[in-house]
């Protein structure tokens, strides 16, 4: 079974009053919509139409919401609603990312996300969904896909109708009658700094793109406006990551850097271990509701890469501390050379796992259908590169003397500098990874432009230091790299989805 | 999460509860969800009021508190069948407002200052009581004035003020739907079309009602059904509104054309003889007609045809395209599938053309013509008159017709307005016409509603000229500041009214109900008056008459009391209760029976129900059998009595026939030619005070469309609404980009308006949507809120501040945007816009139709960049330039000679004796006849 709707546009008259009946049903808050209305006007005068796209979530057969929530708050139900437990949403809003259609929004008084959930509250009791009932068009078709014989299977096998944004491969099940291609096609129309009846919403601010042509003539002119969820202390967990990862990918190499003595011996791991602390305070900060973060434990959805990678940083950590520990009592202890014949063995387990570490943001991040910049096959070589980087910007500070980590830091900050240039200039297969990399130009930190900076400082700069002052180095290159994520991530979530 | 596939049980999956849960419905609660938490519901029917197509609601109260939870449609109602607008369930919001005025209030200074102090009904009734009864005692039957925005019941005040034997009764239909009904009512007798869309093959509109107008979600509905059915949809509008947008062709003339462009149709149908010749023949005027056009000559059917084609010659395809902008293979093309369409051809002007332009009245006429010609009046799929689809039963008594005639509703110069001078009221009051000792505007807002506003407050003010005003309004508002007292009323939800509307080829009637009196009452909780189940202590009008005209006359000696005396109860007061009991048991065919089927007496079913379906298929009126007993056969199937035609024969018996003087449609109107407009006798195109051949584009000069509407507001009662204002939130200027490059603006650039009163500024909206030449500004935003303590809970009143330039020149000037406000509703500090709409009107002159007395809309405009100095929202008015513009006006007009003040066979509000209507019976009693 899988409840669907069809959107009639043969019918409907875009005047919101599913839209408004969404909100009186289900309390959703000022700024957020379970259901909204685009407009979206195509043509010169005369010959220009208004169109008219109900939006909404897509009760996705393959949902990413669900598999990327890593408690389990989600669930696609038997009868293919998509459905959300709001007491057990821990607040990381890693499904928003996951959603391809903005179909999801954050409540900010709970701290749980909310959307279009069927009014499953109202289907259990053989009641239509509100916005079905208000629509004054029976514009609103709903039913089971799965029944051949329901009304919507029936107008969907006699009508030729449009889904949005198949390519993600979600298998959206809210299919549009007769409605304007492009009003599906989101980032094709041009978008105005304000719409024909309402202001636009300030949630992106950004300007559009220059470099990014929009299709003549088409334009959005009516539309919800979505938050920017992931900022600042997403682009610093991928740093602090990244230096904890690239410490322990280093370590085993520790002495041949001339770590060899004293406090600097502990180095690697006394980074790695601070930093995976850093790292996990900044991912617990970010949640909405940081109190719940234990039920990531208590209720793994072993699908999200959010689980599998706390479980890599638990092991991580685990591991890191041992190794430390040996470390710290070779020191401090009686015997330099206790447990001395593990420490080998372990230091080589903390680099690989500092791989997974560094890695599994990818496969994370893969599973964030809607942000396809972020999909990119190059992330994961990317990512290590990054966390060498880290690590080997890191330990030139304490020992500058080194040509190894020195070849390292040059070799992967040049390294860094294509993956970068590609993710702006390389080759993008959807519209929404084309538009995002624009965005990189617009996205700023303060007065400065993130990617531009990001660049110019974070490999310039630092490989300048490099050369000059290597123990410096670290300073320009985690702080442009900083710079850099806050482009990277902010840009892939600048285009619109809907 | 816990759920289990096998208690899914999804079908039959139906819109509503069972109606006979209706009293405890459990619900699952949203709010709890995925708790499977149940909440317990009381359903009560009721009518929403957010605009006048009353469609269905029913309330769902909170069985733990009595409040109300969400309202959805009605599935009883015929007109909405059970589906809304996003204005219907928006209504929660108004229930909701955190800054309702919760009880009367009584200012405290000078009008307009400001400041109010909470005072009780008693101390209301009893003021007014006292100061309406010394008017009627002294025999000032003109000086008590009600003034209507939003009516919302059929009738009820009409009884109220002929019980008090005043002419008082004044609208907000001559800014509205004025022009167009005249237009109508000379083709039929009836003001309104009511056009059967669903059974249509071609569907005209000059209107948007696929988003706005009368009766936007009923005709909606059934627009769209004719349309999936096959039908084609024409709309003719200057911008792109969505209603264009969904239609097989958009026609956008130039403004003031539009009448030309129907004549266009029209010359396209007899040319190609796509004319319905048995429907003309039969039941049109046209011997009449040769009799005026061509006297002495031999009268025939081709001799008619030939003369209207010789008489419209100048409305040729090519000559239409010419003047209108719109291509003649595209009126040709039309025209044609208007002619194919045959009789099954629904039409509809509401506002658009006829209230935009002088002339605009014969908008209405020349469509009428294309319906007449293809024989649509009356025809299924084709166009009725409201007459015919709308039922307003009786009450239980009716006073007489009031003896007097009030100059200020009715001036001599109009007399074929339809209806009240409403909006020159003020300019009337300042030429010392007359003053009023009682004034009550009702859901009425004429300071932001009406042109010229300022001149409306500068009056408000003037205790001479106004001496008691209240404001019965369910919401603050521009006007309310300036009353002596703001009584609130109460929302759709909290009121009684009957009401029933031409939605389409059937008759109704819905019940507005005060649902949490109605829950109480069921629950067994009597409830006196509907104030004291409300939220603090909104009344509703209907007991709020009841108790001001006993008051009036307590002890009976005026004659007033007597119609307040209950049916059941001798000699007692009557209650809201058996007002509506006693429609339902005696004035509505069928609904007894409907009642006793259910067990229900009728005034339980309707408390049930909401609504009532009296009769369906009302096509053909016309042909009803009349009684022709004692009638003479003119000829020519004509029998009349006393010299006057009573009945047609057609179909070999006597029939009713339409409600015109010939009792056929009028092509001709001798009415027309007797009442001083003989140029006017047949349909014409007239030009518009807005002509295309009046603006220089390079010196800025534009025609300004400011009627516009939006799907989701509600003229000056939505302010309150956070769910309408989040969707439309801005009202800026359209502007094609060739005359944005012109006036070198971009989208959200500000411009400086200005009329020939004023301007106001305003950001540019730059759009392929709205014809070259042609600037638009929707009136549904722009309100404001002078005083921080008054409305202050808002998502979409600024705060302004008022300056007086110099004498009578005025500018309001914002000082603070829509910001977040803090509030027992959350969502209010999440306001994220800031606009809220700038207001134009105020800079509009008054402009009445000569004719019909309509304000033209349309504004001729220059448009600029704004000035150094100017900010968004700036409006600035010289009232002493209104006055100016008003005599211009004014001296177009025709002032009736007599005998008679107005056509005795026209419509008129609140109709009077007809001793009234003679001119020379009418004494003024204070300031200086009309026209002298």
């Amino acid at each position: 079974m899988q409840f669907g709707f069809l959107m009639d546009h043969r019918r409907c008259i875009g005047c919101h009053a599913c839209t408004v009946a969404c909100k009186s049903e289900n309390d959703v808050p000022l700024g957020s919509f379970r259901t909204w209305v685009k407009y979206t006007e195509k043509g010169t005068f005369p010959a220009i139409k208004r169109h008219f796209s109900v939006l909404r979530c897509n009760h996705c057969t393959k949902a990413p919401c669900v598999t990327i929530c890593p408690v389990n708050a989600l669930e696609k139900r038997a009868d293919g609603i998509v459905d959300i437990d709001r007491d057990a949403c821990i607040g990381c809003r890693a499904c928003m990312q996951a959603c391809p259609y903005d179909a999801i929004y954050l409540n900010e008084d709970s701290g749980a996300i909310e959307k279009c959930h069927f009014c499953a509250h109202r289907v259990e009791q053989n009641l239509a969904p509100a916005c079905v009932i208000v629509c004054p068009e029976e514009a609103i078709v709903f039913g089971d896909l799965h029944d051949a014989d329901s009304k919507i299977s029936r107008m969907v096998a006699e009508h030729p109708t449009l889904l949005r944004r198949t390519e993600q491969g979600t298998g959206p099940n809210v299919h549009y009658l007769d409605t304007l291609p492009e009003a599906l096609q989101p980032g094709v129309p041009e978008r105005p700094e304000t719409y024909l009846w309402s202001e636009r919403p300030a949630t992106k601010p950004e300007p559009w793109p220059a470099s990014l042509p929009t299709a003549p003539n088409v334009r959005t002119v009516l539309d919800a406006g979505h938050k920017v969820q992931w900022g600042l202390g997403v682009a610093a967990y991928l740093v602090t990551k990244g230096l904890a990862a690239g410490a322990a990918l280093l370590a085993p190499f520790a002495g041949h850097f001339g770590l060899h003595s004293g406090w600097q011996r502990m180095l690697p791991e006394l980074l790695a271990l601070a930093f995976t602390a850093l790292t996990t305070f900044l991912l617990v900060e970010d949640l909405k509701r940081p109190m719940k973060f234990l039920t990531l434990l208590t209720r793994p959805n072993t699908k999200s890469w959010l689980v599998k990678g706390a479980w890599i940083l638990m092991a991580f950590t685990g591991t890191v501390a041992a190794a430390l520990g040996i470390l710290a009592l070779q020191h401090f202890g009686d015997d330099p050379q206790a447990f001395g014949a593990l420490l080998g063995p372990l230091r080589w387990l903390n680099a690989v796992l500092g791989l997974g570490v560094a890695g599994y943001t990818a496969y994370l991040f893969a599973q964030c259908e809607g942000r396809d910049l972020w999909q990119s096959k190059k992330l994961l070589p990317h990512l290590l590169v990054q966390a060498a980087l880290c690590g080997s910007v890191a330990l030139l500070a304490a020992r500058a003397d080194s040509r190894s980590l020195l070849w390292i830091a040059v070799s992967s900050l040049a390294l860094h500098a294509v993956f970068v240039l590609l993710e702006r200039h390389g080759r993008h297969d959807t519209d929404n990874a084309r538009q995002a990399a624009a965005f990189l130009d617009v996205v700023r930190l303060g007065p400065v432009k993130a990617y531009k900076f990001g660049l110019i400082v974070g490999v310039g700069a630092a490989l300048g230091l490099c050369f000059f002052a290597p123990a410096l180095a670290w300073l320009p290159a985690l702080a442009g790299l900083f710079v850099y994520k806050h482009a990277y991530i902010r840009a892939a979530q600048l285009p619109p989805l809907s | 999460m816990s759920h289990d596939p096998a208690t899914l049980n999804i079908t039959p999956i139906e819109n509503f509860p069972r109606p006979e849960t209706w009293d405890h419905v459990e619900l699952l609660d949203a709010k709890a969800w995925p708790r499977r938490e149940t909440k317990n519901y009381m359903l009560v029917p009721t009518t929403c009021f957010n605009c006048e197509a009353a469609c269905g609601l029913v309330a769902y109260l909170d069985k733990s508190d009595l409040s109300i939870k969400k309202l959805e449609g009605n599935p009883f109602h015929p007109g909405s069948r059970g589906r809304n607008c996003a204005k219907g369930p928006a209504t929660l919001n108004q229930v909701n407002d955190t800054a309702r005025v919760l009880y009367p209030m009584k200012r405290v200074g000078p009008r307009g200052s400001g400041k109010w102090e909470r005072v009780s009904w008693d101390h209301v009734l009893d003021t007014f009581a006292a100061q309406i009864r010394r008017a009627l005692v002294e025999g000032r039957k003109t000086e008590v004035m009600y003034h209507v925005g939003r009516p919302g019941h059929d009738g009820y005040m009409d009884r109220v003020l002929q019980s008090w034997g005043v002419d008082g009764h004044n609208s907000h239909t001559n800014v509205c739907s004025g022009a167009a009904r005249l237009g109508y009512a000379l083709w039929t007798g009836a003001d309104r079309p009511s056009p059967d869309h669903e059974n249509a093959k071609f569907i005209l509109l000059l209107s948007s009602h696929l988003e706005t107008g009368h009766y936007f979600n009923p005709h909606a509905q059934r627009i769209i059904d004719g349309k999936l059915k096959g039908a084609k949809l024409c709309t003719v509008d200057v911008r792109l509104s969505n209603t264009a947008s969904m239609s097989d062709w958009w026609l956008a003339p130039y403004p003031g054309t539009e009448a030309l462009l129907l004549l266009s149709f029209a010359h396209v149908l007899l040319h190609e003889g796509l004319y319905d010749r048995e429907f003309l023949e039969e039941w049109v005027n046209w011997r009449d007609y040769l009799a005026w056009a061509h006297p002495g000559e031999p009268a025939s059917f081709e001799r008619f045809i030939e003369s209207l084609k010789v008489r419209y010659a100048y409305a040729s395809p090519d000559k239409a395209a010419a003047e209108c902008g719109v291509d003649a293979k595209t009126i040709v093309e039309v025209a044609r599938a208007i002619g194919a369409a045959k009789r099954a051809f629904a039409s509809h002007v509401w506002r658009n053309a006829a209230s935009g332009n002088e002339g605009g009245w014969q908008v209405a006429r020349c469509l009428q013509f294309v319906g007449v010609l293809v024989g649509a009046v009356g025809a299924k799929g084709g166009t009725n008159m409201n007459v015919q689809d709308k039922f307003v039963p009786a009450p239980f008594v009716k006073p007489p017709p009031q003896q007097v005639w009030n100059e200020l509703l009715y001036p001599r110069e109009w007399p074929l307005s339809h209806h009240e001078l409403s909006f020159l009221l003020p300019h009337f009051l300042k030429d010392g016409r007359g003053k009023l000792a009682a004034y009550f505007t009702r859901v009425y807002n004429p300071v932001w509603t009406n042109p010229d506003g300022m001149v409306w407050e500068e009056v408000l003010r003037d205790e001479s000229k106004v001496e008691l005003h209240a404001a019965l309004t369910p919401t603050w508002s521009e006007t309310a500041q300036y009353a002596d007292y703001v009584l609130p009323m109460g929302v759709g939800a909290e009121r009684h009214d009957l009401q029933s509307q031409e939605t389409h080829a059937a008759q109704w009637i819905g019940f507005r109900q005060p649902v949490r009196r109605v829950a109480m009452e069921r629950m067994g909780k009597p409830v006196e008056f509907t104030w004291q189940a409300n939220p603090g202590e909104v009344w509703e009008e209907d007991e709020f008459w009841i108790e001001l005209s006993w008051r009036i006359d307590a002890d009976g000696s005026l004659g007033i009391r007597k119609w307040y005396e209950s049916p059941y109860r001798k000699g007692e007061k009557i209650t809201v209760t058996e007002y509506y009991r006693w429609i339902f048991e005696n004035s509505v065919p069928g609904l007894p029976e409907a009642a006793a089927q259910e067990g229900l007496t009728p005034l339980d079913y309707m408390r049930r129900h909401g609504a009532f379906l009296v009769k369906e298929g009302t096509w053909e009126v016309h042909m009803k059998a009349a009684d022709a007993a004692g009638a003479a056969n003119r000829g020519e199937g004509t029998l009349e009595k006393d010299g006057k035609p009573v009945a047609i024969v057609a179909a070999g018996a006597p029939r009713a026939g339409f409600n015109t003087p010939s009792k056929r449609c009028e092509i001709f109107s001798k009415t027309m030619v007797d009442w001083g407009w003989p140029e006017y006798a047949t349909p014409e195109y007239i030009k518009s005070h807005v002509h295309r051949g009046k603006f220089d584009h390079a010196k800025g000069e534009y025609v300004l469309v400011p009627t516009f509407r939006l799907p989701t507001l509600i003229h000056t009662r939505s302010a309150n609404s956070k769910w309408l204002y989040e969707l439309s939130n801005t009202n800026p200027v359209w502007i094609h980009p060739e005359d944005a490059a012109r006036i070198g603006v971009d989208t959200l650039d500000l411009v400086r308006v200005s009329t020939r009163i004023g301007h106001f500024v305003n950001k540019v909206w730059v759009t392929e949507g709205v014809r070259p030449g042609v600037v638009a500004c929707s009136h549904h935003l722009g309100r404001w809120r002078l005083f921080e303590n008054v409305a202050q809970d808002t998502y979409a009143m600024p705060l302004v501040r008022r300056e007086e330039l110099a004498p009578g020149q005025y500018r309001f000037r914002r000082i603070e945007d829509i910001v977040p406000f803090a509030s027992s509703d959350p969502d209010s500090g999440r306001i994220w816009w800031s606009d809220g709409g700038v207001h134009q009107n105020l800079t509009f002159p008054v402009q009445p139709d000569p004719v019909s007395g309509m304000h033209c809309w349309h504004q001729a405009v220059k448009v600029e960049r704004a000035h150094a100095g100017d900010i968004h929202g700036d409006v600035v008015v010289d009232t002493t330039k209104s006055m100016a513009v008003y005599h211009e006006w004014l001296a177009k007009a025709r002032p009736v000679q007599g005998p008679l003040r107005r056509p005795l066979h026209f419509a008129r509000a609140v109709k009077p004796a007809p001793e009234a209507y003679k001119l020379e019976a009418y004494k003024l009693e204070g300031g200086k006849p009309a026209g002298s």
